[in-house]
């Protein structure tokens, strides 16, 4: 069982690639730099703009020397012979159905249909009911309720973001101690819930200043309380870009052995780098995480190895896609897979999935479903910070599609 | 790029900070329960009479401090003090480099008592703790942006002139007048950011400052002076006379010393400083005896503003909503830079009612109480003048017909001059309620068909401060760009919070418009004059002696 080797492992994630337009989509946003910010701009504005098809031409004009000559000529071309309202439905459909089966589940009936299809092949799935921050009350009541309606008809996994369940405009950073205690309130809330359905729960990994620490603390502290300690199918994600997230790691097992019963751990490598970047600079704070992906890479093997070395105490997930981390996970390993499994996105992780899946490892799939009466603008943070990641140079996808 | 200063960093919250912070707050509230606030001339803190109370906005029952107004003759005698002084001459030798080192040091020691400026606003203006963090960062910023653009015009100056062979030249860059005294009136909604700014800029210049904050904001006025005499700025060169701008103010921005003037406030005081300005230069300036002859000048003046943000349909939903809250709602409105009036574009898409909606909603969301609570968005507008011309705005409005959306003041508030936000829609735009600056925590919302409708409306004041868009169509942004008429314009922000260095300040029309942006790199030559030119030949005998 311990023979996989990078190399081996990145043949067979290779061979299994799924050929898909979305994957030449993205593709291309990594080819061109110039053209990233451009398309991520579109994805952010298609469902919102009146004409798509107008906003693309404006602001690839500017560009136009910069963009490779095929591709120039293809623009010209649309934006000469294709009447606009064509190339709007175009644009709108290719977001739509090109990119969202890609990234997320659109709605219940896809959800079952994947489920299933997963569940034959040997995968798990863990279910994110998308959304970001909410802004108010009845906003953070939605989420509560759909998260509710989520335990209810899928039952399984199922991912909190503990950020949409408080309305944002009265959350103050500087209001510590209350946040504090809301924030504890509204886990139990969702933690009884749990109880009540029976389905686990993790907490997701959120911006580093606002909630990070927040969350960590009101994780801790909840899992801690005599009604909830022998739940052990409670979770939180661990972001190892995070140069305080070995310290977290370990505070983490700490609370598992005080408690007596195993705690959930999904490690991931974290998705808002560029946010992080862009708050600390605007507010003059040293830059939280690590600068360079490589030492990201090796804290997250680091991590990876502390926690299998206690297994009793912590259920992990390694959430990752890159062949290097997952090699050097299952040498940790060493063929035992008790209380562990490897995690991968929807869509981005199919051919990290299936290789796993025909090895026979334990891996489950991150599934971000738009919400019951939600909308695709749901999605949209989700989505951009997905594309971002996945057209950054060194993105390790990339060498798998 | 390296940028010529660093901005201050905020306070990174937490539980710990929280902490600290709530004891500082306490501490401070004692030190200043037996505190008298007396004027600051040449060293002597007397020389006051009348006291007045500093009232703590959030509870009008409790007394700060005692403050004691700067007399007449008192001010007098800080003048007379300045022509005599051995040492306001030395200061104005220095080079700008040797005094720039006291702004640096006078930096380092607001961010040394961080927390007590932070206490100081909370009490004494009911500013939120994390706008006063942020206001404390600024002034940080603002003395070492101005201490290294003095640097840097040295620098200027001694690599520009050019020194052919037998010609030796210099320009010496500094105050033009003869007894250098510059007056800074300064309001209370900056306390401290806008008070350190231009007599931080005036002192670097080798001007003598005679300081006088706003009555409401004369304690954080007096901590600030006691930071520039700690920081090793001559007593004689600063000084510091709280009192009232009706007569303290008006006698000192025509006393014919009194030679650079910079004011913050309303544009009404800014007109009669103008014309107070005007009749010295016209009418006092030819009695003077011949050497004294030197003309008054407004060096920097920022007064109001009636600003406007446009939202369409284009905007992403969220961020919009969090712009116009935090551009309307943050300190009660009670910024120059404040949103008065929001305009919706709507093409018959029903955008408008969407938008309003979640508005409505999102202003329940508000909590209004005293800053001692750090979950309230804003706390008490500053005094009951105040308290009583918002609420009369807010009554007129509703006579005119007006539809008016309150949100929640809960009953443990307190006693303070707390007003819930409240959205005035269905005046028209010239209507004079709301073409009036409002300074306070209302918005009027409007509603156009066209962009072009929208900018056309926005431009259709006597204001010109700041302004912004929200939306992801570039056309639009780009003709919103080229069009409104604002000195700081923002796209999908805030349109307040401007960052030293990083947005420099200042509006046009009304709004101000004399000498350069606040916290820009040009600013300091609102003060700073190249004094003299000076080019001496330096051949003898027809020979360059110096020639290398």
């Amino acid at each position: 069982m311990n023979t996989f080797t990078v190399d081996t492992l990145s043949k067979a994630i290779r061979k299994s690639r799924p050929m898909t337009l979305t994957a030449l989509f993205l593709r291309m946003g990594s080819l061109y730099p110039v053209l990233r910010p451009e398309f991520l701009k579109l994805v952010d504005a298609a469902s919102s703009v009146a004409s798509p098809s107008e906003y693309l031409y404006q602001s690839l004009r500017p560009l136009a020397d910069k963009i490779p000559p095929h591709l120039r000529a293809v623009f010209w071309a649309g934006e000469k012979f294709v009447p606009n309202r064509l190339s709007d439905a175009l644009i709108r459909s290719a977001i739509d159905n090109l990119l969202t089966p890609y990234f997320l589940l659109k709605d219940e009936k896809s959800f079952w249909k994947t489920k299933k299809r997963f569940e034959r092949e040997g995968a798990g799935i863990i279910l994110d009911v998308v959304g970001e921050e909410a802004l108010f009350t009845s906003e953070a009541e939605n989420y509560l309720a759909s998260y509710e309606y989520a335990m209810k008809t899928f039952g399984g996994k199922v991912a909190v973001k503990l950020s949409s369940l408080v309305p944002s405009i009265s959350f103050n950073p500087s209001n510590c101690k209350e946040n504090k205690r809301i924030l504890k309130e509204k886990f139990a809330e969702i933690l009884l819930l749990a109880q009540k359905y029976n389905v686990s729960i993790t907490l997701d990994a959120e911006e580093y200043f606002k909630w990070c620490l927040l969350i960590e603390d009101v994780f801790c502290e909840t899992v801690l309380e005599d009604r909830f300690r022998k739940m052990s199918n409670v979770g939180v994600a661990l972001q190892a870009y995070r140069k305080d997230s070995f310290a977290s790691a370990k505070r983490l097992l700490a609370v598992a052995k005080t408690r007596r019963y195993p705690l959930t751990v999904r490690v991931v490598k974290g998705a808002y780098w560029d946010t992080e970047f862009a708050i600390a600079e605007q507010n003059g704070w040293e830059y939280p995480l690590f600068e360079r992906k490589e030492e990201t890479d090796a804290n997250f093997d680091r991590i990876i190895s502390f926690f299998l070395q206690n297994r009793e105490h912590i259920y992990l997930a390694a959430a990752t896609q890159n062949p290097k981390n997952i090699a050097h996970a299952l040498k940790e390993v060493d063929g035992d897979f008790t209380n562990f499994e490897f995690q991968v996105l929807f869509g981005l992780g199919e051919a990290v999935r299936r290789t796993l899946c025909r090895l026979k490892i334990p891996v489950s799939v991150y599934c971000p479903l738009v919400r019951q009466g939600g909308s695709i603008l749901d999605a949209l943070a989700y989505l951009v910070r997905r594309i971002l990641e996945n057209t950054a140079g060194n993105s390790c996808l990339l060498e798998n599609l | 790029m390296k940028t010529i200063c660093k901005n201050a960093a905020d306070t990174k919250w937490n539980g710990a900070e929280e902490k600290k912070l709530k004891k500082e707050i306490q501490s401070t509230r004692a030190l200043l329960r037996h505190f008298d606030i007396w004027p600051s001339i040449g060293g002597v803190e007397a020389l006051g009479s009348k006291s007045i109370n500093s009232a703590n906005p959030s509870d009008t029952k409790e007394v700060l401090a005692e403050v004691f107004c700067t007399e007449i003759w008192a001010a007098e005698r800080a003048v007379t003090l300045i022509k005599k002084s051995a040492c306001v001459q030395e200061w104005k030798r220095k080079s700008l480099t040797e005094r720039s080192r006291y702004l640096d040091r006078a930096a380092d020691l607001i961010e040394s008592k961080r927390r007590f400026f932070i206490s100081l606003m909370i009490l004494e203006v009911g500013k939120h703790p994390e706008d006063a963090d942020k206001e404390i960062s600024e002034a940080i910023d603002l003395l070492r942006a101005y201490a290294a653009e003095a640097r840097m015009f040295e620098e200027l100056a001694e690599k520009s002139i050019v020194s052919p062979a037998g010609e030796k030249n210099t320009t010496v860059l500094g105050p033009a007048e003869e007894s250098a005294i510059c007056l800074s009136i300064q309001p209370w909604n900056f306390p401290l950011a806008i008070s350190a700014g231009p007599m931080g800029a005036a002192l670097l210049s080798g001007y003598s400052v005679l300081y006088k904050p706003a009555e409401e904001s004369s304690i954080i006025g007096y901590f600030l002076a006691d930071i520039m005499y700690e920081a090793g700025i001559p007593r004689e060169v600063l000084h510091f006379l709280p009192g009232k701008g009706e007569t303290l103010g008006a006698y000192l921005v025509a006393h014919k010393d009194v030679k650079v003037i910079c004011f913050t406030g309303s544009s009404l005081v800014g007109r009669k400083i103008e014309l107070a300005v005007a009749e010295f230069n016209l009418d006092i300036l030819p009695t003077l005896s011949r050497k004294d002859r030197y003309r008054k000048r407004i060096a920097s003046m920022e007064t109001g503003g009636n600003n406007v943000l446009i939202v369409d349909r284009s905007a992403e939903r969220t961020e919009a909503i969090r712009a116009v809250l935090r551009s309307a709602f943050s300190f009660a409105g009670q910024k120059c830079s404040a949103l008065q009036r929001l305009v919706i574009v709507d093409d018959k898409n029903g955008f408008y009612e969407s938008f309003t909606g979640d508005l409505k909603e999102a202003i329940q969301e508000i909590r209004v109480g005293s800053p001692e609570d750090f979950g309230t968005f804003y706390g008490p507008v500053i005094n009951r003048a105040a308290y009583v011309r918002i609420i009369s705005v807010r009554e007129k409005a509703w006579e005119y017909g007006a539809q008016i959306t309150e949100g929640v003041l809960k009953n443990d508030a307190g006693d303070g001059y707390f007003i819930a936000p409240f959205l005035i829609e269905g005046l028209p735009n010239d209507h004079e309620l709301v073409q009036e600056e409002l300074f306070g925590p209302g918005l009027f919302i409007l509603r156009a068909k066209t962009i072009e409708e929208a900018v056309e409306m926005a431009n259709d004041t006597e204001y010109g401060l700041t302004g912004g868009i929200c939306s992801r169509n570039e056309t639009c942004m780009e003709y919103v760009r080229e069009n409104l008429v604002v000195g700081n314009y923002y796209e999908n922000k805030p349109i307040v919070g401007a960052r030293v260095l990083n947005q420099p300040f200042g509006g046009v029309k009304e709004s101000g418009g004399f000498g350069f942006k606040a916290g820009g790199v040009l600013y300091l030559l609102n003060f700073l004059r190249e004094v003299k030119a000076f080019s001496r030949n330096t051949m003898r005998q027809g020979i360059p002696l110096d020639s290398k």
